[in-house]
């Protein structure tokens, strides 16, 4: 049965994607730069740190610190990946996602054949 | 006029530095440092995204939810409970004319609060010439401690989620007005026998808004930590 705290909401999802795809490069600027180039959403860097801690509390990110550069004012950054636990996540919600998108383009097509 | 320098402003990351929690300190202050450092943008925007991100970075971790609703729910209650205390103060005091208005006999007792002269008189000069004993009302005593009694022990027992406390809380505070505004809509009292209804329909929530409003604090308190827990 799926355990309920592994359910993603709707941002928690694409912030674990856009990890997922940065690969080791996962930070909070790049995270940020990929989410507005791709897919067009500004996200606020505090909203991106709080998913991302509620995610580690959950135990679907782990973060480690990197190296300090001057550019960062001397300070690090911390690296973000997704855990075993997370991809599991990602996999469930991929797959109910895909049902029920398949349910619907079901529906859909009922739909039209009523209406014809 | 002076012109922005290159680096980040110092009053903004010693905001940073304040008041975000040691966990994300660094890592925040050092993703803007470094976002303000890469930008191709004039100084002035990049200062002001910085300021921008700043603030709403302090806002978001300073003011979460269960601390925005609590402070919410204080000031409501203390306004309510400022204008109460000012509304019978300045009974206390008014003249007879101010009587002959048509919102003491049919029940629009609400009106009181619009009127300018109300909010105009200050309440400090009033105060002294209050009857303290003027407060205390047989009525609202007794509806006050029972109805609280029994909230508080439903409470107990059934744990109520917010909205059914809050929904309860608002009833038991407000039912003696409602009943005030009903019985003088509906019944022709003689301006004379209003003051003891008056005092009811005040009195009560005076008593009533400062507990209730503590209880639903905690309340509050209570379900996000159990929700974070």
């Amino acid at each position: 049965m799926a355990n309920k705290e592994s359910y993603l909401g709707e941002f928690e999802h694409v912030v674990m994607l856009s990890i997922l795809s940065l690969k080791d490069n996962a930070y909070g600027v790049t995270i940020r730069h990929n989410l507005k180039h791709k897919i067009g959403r500004e996200v606020s860097i505090g909203a991106l740190y709080s998913t991302a801690e509620r995610l580690e509390k959950k135990g679907l990110l782990s973060s480690q610190k990197g190296e300090v550069l001057p550019e960062r004012g001397g300070k690090a950054k911390r690296y973000f990946s997704v855990t075993a636990l997370g991809m599991s996540a990602l996999s469930m919600t991929k797959r109910h996602l895909e049902t029920l998108w398949n349910q619907a383009s079901v529906n859909f097509s009922i739909q039209e054949e009523g209406s014809i | 006029m002076k012109s922005f320098n290159n680096k980040p402003p110092k009053l903004a990351l010693m905001l940073l530095n304040k008041l975000l929690p040691d966990s994300v300190n660094d890592d925040i202050s050092g993703d803007l440092v470094e976002e303000f450092n890469q930008s191709k943008s004039s100084n002035w925007v990049n200062h002001c995204l910085f300021w921008r991100d700043t603030l709403s970075t302090c806002w978001r971790y300073s003011m979460n939810k269960q601390l925005s609703l609590s402070l919410g729910m204080t000031a409501v209650s203390l306004f309510i409970f400022y204008m109460l205390i000012k509304a019978v103060v300045f009974l206390s005091v008014a003249d007879d004319p101010f009587f002959f208005k048509d919102y003491w006999m049919n029940g629009d007792i609400h009106l009181l609060f619009v009127e300018d002269f109300f909010w105009s008189n200050s309440f400090g000069s009033n105060a002294y010439e209050l009857d303290w004993g003027m407060l205390i009302h047989d009525w609202s005593v007794i509806w006050s401690t029972i109805s609280f009694a029994v909230l508080y022990m439903l409470d107990k027992r059934y744990d109520f989620r917010l909205f059914g406390y809050i929904s309860l809380a608002f009833v038991v505070c407000f039912t003696p007005y409602f009943y005030g505004m009903l019985v003088l809509r509906f019944n022709d009292i003689p301006l004379t026998e209003v003051g003891p209804l008056v005092a009811f329909m005040w009195i009560s929530i005076i008593y009533l808004i400062l507990p209730l409003s503590y209880g639903l604090i905690t309340k509050i308190h209570h379900q996000t930590s159990t929700v974070l827990a």
